[in-house]
C-alpha cells in the first residue's frame, strides 16, 4: 500500500512538473493582463505540432521545444496585441473577452486539424532509461522535464526580482496606470510578458508530447483545466504557487488513478479547482489583492 | 441549384413512371424506376472523436462503387459515394441523415451507421426504406425490428467471448481486462464476464481507464502488480500508445501478451503503437480477434485489387483489406446491388425483400464471389448466392448474421495476416 | 424531404427552447452559465428514464436507474422540472461573487465533471453508450400524422415558454434582472434579494433547458454524452450574443443564423471541399462559428437587435 503510494507520487511529480510549465506560462499571463486566456490551450497544441514538424525533419526533441517555444511566444504576442487589447481598450467586457479567447481556440484547433488530419501522432519513444530511487520509478525524459521545470521558474524568479525589466513587469501587473507615470514603457513590457509566457505555453505544448507519447488537435484543451486549477490553487498571478500548485494537482491525480476508479482522476483537477474558487479564490499564496482582482 | 435540381428531376422520375427498356423493364411489372445516377451513403464520423471511421468506411464504398461501374453500372446506373457525417454525437447526427436523405437524389442504400450514434440513425434510416447494412456492434441491435437493417459484423458481447475463448485457448489462465471507457469497450466487458468463468480462466484484474490521459501510470502499476499472463484490452490508439508506453517504462521494458479487436487493425492504431513501444511488440505479441474471413478466396483477391487500383485507397489497401466491417460493408453493397438487379428496380422498398434471397443458400443457384459476375448470371436468367468477403452469410429473424470469428497477427506493413480460428456457434453458446 | 422540414423545425423549436432560457440566465440577469448544457441533458435523461421500461424488461442490454414507462406528458413534466432542479444546484456554485469570467470557467469546469460522472457510472444512466430506444409519443399512429403531431406539441411548447418567458424578461422581474445584472451591489441597496433572484433565474432558465432536452430525446430517440459536450454551450452562447443578449426577439434570431444557418448550411456545400481533407467540410464549420463571435464581439457587441434601452419619462 505505502508502496503503491510512493509510486503515485512519484509519477504524480512527473505530470505535475508538465502541468506547473503550463501553470506558470498562463499564471504570468493572467498576471501582467488580467485576462483569462482559454487560447493558451489551443496554442500549446500548435506549439506540439511545431514540434512534431521539427522532429520528423530530424530534430532533437529538446530543440525543438525551445524553438516550438521562441515560435508560440511571437504568436502569443501577435494574438495579444491585435486582438486582445484592442477590444480590452474599448471596454469590452471580461467576460465578452473569455468568449472570445474560446472561440480563438476552437478555430485554432480545427485549423490545426484541417491541415495535419485527426490522427494520433508521436515523437516516437523518447523516454530513454528508467530511473527507480527513493521509491519513484521516472524516466530519463520525466527527469530532464522536471530539471527543466525547475530550471526555468528559477530564471524567471531571478527576472522578475534581479533585473529592471522584472521590476517593471511586476510594477504593471500591480498598476499599470501608476508605472505608466513613473515612465514606464508599459506596452513594451505588456508584450515581453507575452512573449515569456507564450514561450512557455510552447515548451508546455512539446513536454505534454512528449510525456503522453502519444497525442491528437485535442491536447492542449484537455490540459488546461489542470494547469488553470494549478494555477489558481497557487495563486493566480504567482509564478511560485503556479508550480507548488501544479505539484498537487499532479499527485492528487496520480493518487486518485492509483486508489481509486481511474476514470475520477481527471475529476480531481475540476474539483480542486471549483473548490478554490468558492472556498479561496487567492489561492495559497495569493495576497488579499489577488482576491479584489477574481471576485466581482 | 442543386436542391432545386434534385427534386425536379425526382418529381419527373416519379411522375412518368415509365419502365425504360434501359432499365430491364419487365411487361406489366409495376416497379417504379429511377433515372440518373445511384447514390450510396457512407454514413459515419468524419469530424469528431471517432473521425478516422469516416476514412475507413469510405474505403470500401469506393472500391465496391469501382468495381460496379466498371460492369456497367446497376441497370445502367451508375453509382458513387455520397459521405454523411454523424459528427459522432447522437443529436447532431439526425439532422444532418434526414437533410442528406431529403436532397439526395437516387440514394437508395447505405453502409456505416457507426456505433456512436446508431441509437438515433437506425430508426431515420430505416423510417426513410433505404435498406442498410451497418458496422456497430451495439447489443440492442441483437433484437431489433427494423426491415431494412442488416448487420454482417458481430455484436460486441460476441466479441468480448470471443476475446476471451481465444485468450483461453492459447493458455493463458490469469487475465488482466483493460477497457477505455467507451461504448464499445462497455459492450464487450459483459460478453467476456460471462464467458470468462464457464471456460475456466480467471479474472485477476479489470480495470476501466479514460481515454487520451497524459500517463497511466498508476493505473499500470496496478496491473503489473496483479501479474497477469494477457492483457485482453480495447481502447483507441492514443491511449493504447501511451499505455503501453508506460507499461514498458515501469516493467523493465517487458510488455504483456495482448488480444484485442480487429478494430484496432487500423493504421492510425499500427502507427502510434509503433511510435511509442516499436514494430517488434506489434508483429510478435498483439493478436487481434474478430471476423473470419479467408484470404486466399477470390472474392478477397477481388476487393483488394480494387482497393489498390483506386488512388484514394490504394495508400491504406494492404491494411484495410483485412479488416471486418469494411470488408463487410462491401460485400452488403454487392448484395444490395445484386438485390436491385433481381426486383428489377432500385427503389429501396422494392428491393428490400430480395435482399436476403441473395445470399440463401439453395440448390441449382450459381455461385458468385462479386458484382460482375453475379450481374452477368442474373442476366442470363439464372438464380444466385453470393458468397463475398466475409464468406457464406447466415441471417437470423433479425438479420444479423455474426459468422465465424478468427485472430489475427499484424505483418510489419501493418496488414494483419489469420493465426487461428474461434468458432461461432462456441461463442453463441458461451452468451446464453 | 418533407421529413427533413419536420426535422428541422423540431431542432429549431428545441433550441429556442434552450436559447430562450440562457438567453433569461446570461442575457438578462447576467449569469455566465456555461454549465447550461447539463440542464439539457437531465431533462432528457429524466424524460428517458420515465419512458424507458426497466432494464431487464429490455433485455438488459443497457443499465440506468428508473425505468417506470410513464406516459408522454409526465415524462415532459419531469424533464422539465428536473431541469429546475438541476439548474439550481448548477446556480448555487455560483452563488459566490466571482469575476463574470472565472465564473464562467467554473460553470465550464461543473459541465466536465457532470459529463465524467456520468460517464463513468455505467450504471446510472449506461455510461458513454448512452440510451437508446427511447419511445416517442403517438407511435401508434400513421407516421406522417405522428411527425406532424409532434411538430404540433414543439410549437405548443415555444408559444407557451415565450408567453411564461415574457413575464420574466419584461415586466418588474425582468427590471429587477436587469438591475442585478448591471449592478448588483445597487440592486442590493435598494433591498432586492440578489440570492433568491439568482435561484430563480437558473430555475426557470433549467426549466427552460430541461423542457428543450425531454423534447429532443423524444423525436430522435436516444442520448449520450456525446451529444451534450460542452462546445454545444458555445453553440448556444454564440447564438445569444450574434442574436441580441437581453432580448427574446434578437436571441431568436441568432439562434436561427447558427443553429440552421451555419451548422445546417454548411452540409449544402460541395463534397467537392473534402478530397483536400475529409471532414473539411464540417470542420470549416466550427471555425466559421468561431469566427462568427469574435467579428461580433468585436464589431457590434450588442448583437443583431440590441437590447432595447427602456426610457423613462423625462431625460434621456
Amino acid at each position: 500500500m505505502l508502496v503503491q503510494a510512493i509510486e503515485a507520487i512519484g509519477f504524480g511529480i512527473a505530470t505535475g512538473a508538465v502541468i506547473a510549465l503550463g501553470a506558470v506560462g498562463f499564471s504570468v499571463q493572467f498576471g501582467m493582463s488580467n485576462i483569462l486566456n482559454i487560447t493558451y490551450g489551443s496554442l500549446m497544441t500548435l506549439g506540439a505540432y511545431v514540434g512534431l514538424f521539427l522532429i520528423d525533419r530530424g530534430s532533437n526533441a529538446w530543440v525543438a521545444l525551445v524553438v516550438a517555444g521562441i515560435i508560440i511566444g511571437v504568436v502569443s504576442v501577435g494574438f495579444h496585441r491585435w486582438l486582445l487589447a484592442p477590444l480590452v481598450r474599448r471596454g469590452t467586457r471580461a467576460f465578452a473577452i473569455v468568449i472570445v479567447t474560446v472561440s480563438a481556440g476552437v478555430v485554432l484547433q480545427y485549423v490545426i486539424v484541417a491541415f495535419a488530419g485527426p490522427d494520433a501522432k508521436s515523437y516516437g519513444e523518447q523516454s530513454g532509461q528508467t530511473f527507480r530511487f527513493a521509491g519513484f520509478l521516472l524516466t530519463a525524459s520525466q527527469v530532464t522535464i522536471i530539471v527543466l521545470t525547475l530550471v526555468l521558474m528559477l530564471a524567471l524568479h531571478l527576472l522578475l526580482t534581479r533585473t529592471t525589466m522584472g521590476r517593471a513587469m511586476r510594477a504593471t501587473a500591480s498598476n499599470r496606470i501608476l508605472a505608466q507615470s513613473c515612465g514606464i514603457n508599459t506596452d513594451l513590457i505588456s508584450d515581453t510578458a507575452w512573449l515569456l509566457s507564450g514561450a512557455l505555453c510552447g515548451a508546455a505544448g512539446v513536454a505534454l508530447a512528449i510525456t503522453t507519447v502519444s497525442f491528437d488537435f485535442t491536447l492542449g484543451p484537455i490540459f488546461l483545466i489542470p494547469m488553470i486549477a494549478a494555477a489558481v490553487l497557487g495563486g493566480i498571478g504567482q509564478p511560485y504557487g503556479a508550480m507548488v500548485g501544479g505539484l498537487v494537482v499532479g499527485i492528487a491525480s496520480e493518487l486518485a488513478a492509483s486508489f481509486a476508479n481511474p476514470e475520477y482522476s481527471e475529476v480531481v483537477a475540476f474539483a480542486i479547482l471549483i473548490l478554490m474558487l468558492l472556498l479561496r479564490p487567492r489561492g495559497l499564496f495569493g495576497s488579499a489583492s489577488a482576491t479584489r482582482r477574481l471576485t466581482a | 441549384m442543386r436542391i432545386l435540381r434534385n427534386r425536379l428531376a425526382s418529381t419527373l422520375a416519379l411522375g412518368t413512371a415509365v419502365v425504360l427498356v434501359a432499365c430491364g423493364g419487365s411487361s406489366g411489372a409495376t416497379v417504379p424506376t429511377q433515372t440518373g445516377p445511384l447514390n450510396l451513403g457512407v454514413i459515419a464520423p468524419f469530424t469528431g472523436p471517432a473521425a478516422e471511421f469516416g476514412t475507413l468506411l469510405t474505403a470500401p464504398c469506393l472500391a465496391a462503387t469501382d468495381l460496379i461501374n466498371a460492369a456497367g453500372g446497376i441497370m445502367n446506373h451508375q453509382i458513387s459515394c455520397e459521405s454523411i457525417d454523424d459528427t459522432g454525437d447522437p443529436a447532431d447526427a439526425v439532422p444532418n441523415v434526414t437533410k442528406a436523405i431529403a436532397t439526395t437524389s437516387n440514394l437508395d442504400m447505405a453502409i456505416g451507421l457507426e456505433s456512436n450514434t446508431a441509437a438515433t440513425t437506425v430508426p431515420v434510416v430505416n423510417k426513410a426504406k433505404i435498406p442498410f447494412f451497418t458496422t456497430n456492434g451495439l447489443v440492442a441491435f441483437t433484437k431489433n425490428n427494423y426491415s431494412y437493417y442488416y448487420r454482417m459484423t458481430p455484436g460486441d458481447d460476441a466479441n468480448g467471448a470471443a476475446f476471451a475463448v481465444w485468450a483461453v485457448q492459447q493458455g493463458y489462465k490469469k487475465v488482466a481486462v483493460v477497457f477505455q471507457n467507451g461504448i464499445g469497450s462497455e459492450g464487450n466487458l459483459p460478453g467476456l464476464q460471462a464467458a470468462m468463468p464457464k471456460l475456466g480462466g480467471n479474472i485477476v484484474i479489470n480495470k476501466t481507464i479514460p481515454a487520451d490521459a497524459a500517463s497511466y501510470s498508476a493505473e499500470v502499476a496496478s496491473v503489473i502488480a496483479a501479474n497477469p499472463d494477457v492483457l485482453i484490452w480495447s481502447a483507441d490508439p492514443q491511449t493504447t500508445a501511451t499505455f503501453m508506453s508506460n507499461y514498458k517504462q515501469l516493467n523493465s521494458g517487458n510488455l504483456p501478451a495482448m488480444v484485442t479487436a480487429t478494430d484496432s487493425l487500423t493504421p492510425d492504431f499500427f502507427n502510434a503503437v509503433k511510435s511509442a513501444v516499436g514494430l517488434d511488440y506489434l508483429t510478435s505479441k498483439i493478436w487481434l480477434v474478430g471476423s473470419y474471413f479467408d484470404q486466399t478466396t477470390p472474392a478477397f483477391n477481388t476487393y483488394k485489387n480494387a482497393l489498390l487500383a483506386d488512388s484514394k485507397t490504394q495508400g491504406i489497401a494492404p491494411v484495410l483489406s483485412t479488416v471486418g466491417p469494411p470488408a463487410g460493408a462491401y460485400d452488403g453493397i454487392n448484395i444490395m446491388a445484386l438485390a436491385m438487379i433481381m426486383a428489377k428496380t432500385t427503389v429501396g422498398s422494392y428491393y428490400n425483400q430480395y435482399v436476403l434471397q441473395v445470399v440463401l443458400p439453395k440448390s441449382g443457384a450459381t455461385v458468385v464471389n462479386n458484382y460482375a459476375d453475379g450481374a452477368k448470371a442474373l442476366a442470363a436468367g439464372k438464380t444466385i448466392q453470393y458468397v463475398g468477403v466475409l464468406g457464406q452469410p447466415t441471417f437470423d429473424q433479425y438479420h444479423n448474421s455474426a459468422g465465424e470469428f478468427d485472430a489475427n497477427k499484424f505483418n510489419s506493413d501493418g496488414s494483419a495476416t489469420q493465426v487461428g480460428t474461434i468458432s461461432g456457434a462456441q461463442v453463441i453458446k458461451l452468451l446464453a | 424531404m418533407e421529413y427533413y422540414v419536420v426535422v428541422l423545425l423540431v431542432y429549431l423549436g428545441t433550441d429556442l427552447l434552450a436559447a430562450w432560457g440562457l438567453n433569461l440566465e446570461f442575457g438578462v440577469a447576467g449569469v455566465a452559465n456555461l454549465a447550461f448544457i447539463v440542464t439539457i441533458a437531465a431533462g432528457a435523461y429524466t424524460y428517458a428514464v420515465c419512458t424507458l421500461g426497466p432494464p431487464a424488461a429490455m433485455g438488459s442490454f443497457q443499465q440506468y436507474v428508473g425505468g417506470f414507462t410513464l406516459p408522454f406528458p409526465i415524462a415532459v413534466a419531469a424533464g422539465t422540472l428536473i431541469g429546475a432542479v438541476v439548474g439550481i444546484l448548477i446556480g448555487i456554485t455560483g452563488l459566490k461573487r466571482l469575476r463574470p469570467d472565472y465564473q464562467a470557467v467554473a460553470m465550464l469546469v461543473v459541465s466536465l465533471m457532470a459529463a465524467t460522472v456520468v460517464s463513468a457510472d455505467t450504471g446510472f444512466l449506461n455510461g458513454n453508450a448512452g440510451l437508446g430506444l427511447i419511445p416517442a409519443p403517438f407511435s401508434d399512429q400513421d407516421p406522417e400524422i405522428q411527425r406532424w403531431a409532434f411538430v404540433a406539441i414543439v410549437v405548443v411548447c415555444c408559444v407557451a415558454g415565450y408567453l411564461v418567458l415574457r413575464r420574466f424578461t419584461d415586466g418588474p422581474i425582468g427590471r429587477t434582472l436587469r438591475a442585478m445584472r448591471d449592478d448588483e451591489y445597487a440592486a442590493a441597496a435598494i433591498g432586492k434579494d440578489i440570492v433568491a433572484m439568482r435561484l430563480m433565474v437558473q430555475a426557470v432558465g433549467g426549466a427552460f433547458g430541461g423542457l428543450s432536452g425531454a423534447l429532443l430525446v423524444a423525436f430522435i430517440g436516444g442520448w449520450s454524452p456525446g451529444a451534450w459536450n460542452y462546445i454545444e454551450t458555445l453553440a448556444l452562447l454564440t447564438a445569444v450574443i450574434v442574436g441580441g443578449m437581453g432580448n427574446n426577439r434578437g436571441v431568436t434570431i441568432g439562434t436561427f443564423l447558427i443553429a440552421i444557418l451555419i451548422l445546417q448550411g454548411v452540409q449544402f456545400l460541395p463534397q467537392s471541399i473534402n478530397t483536400f481533407r475529409i471532414g473539411l467540410r464540417e470542420d470549416l464549420g466550427w471555425i466559421v462559428l468561431g469566427v462568427l463571435t469574435i467579428v461580433f464581439i468585436w464589431v457590434r457587441p450588442q448583437g443583431v437587435i440590441a437590447e432595447k434601452r427602456p426610457k423613462y419619462g423625462g431625460s434621456p
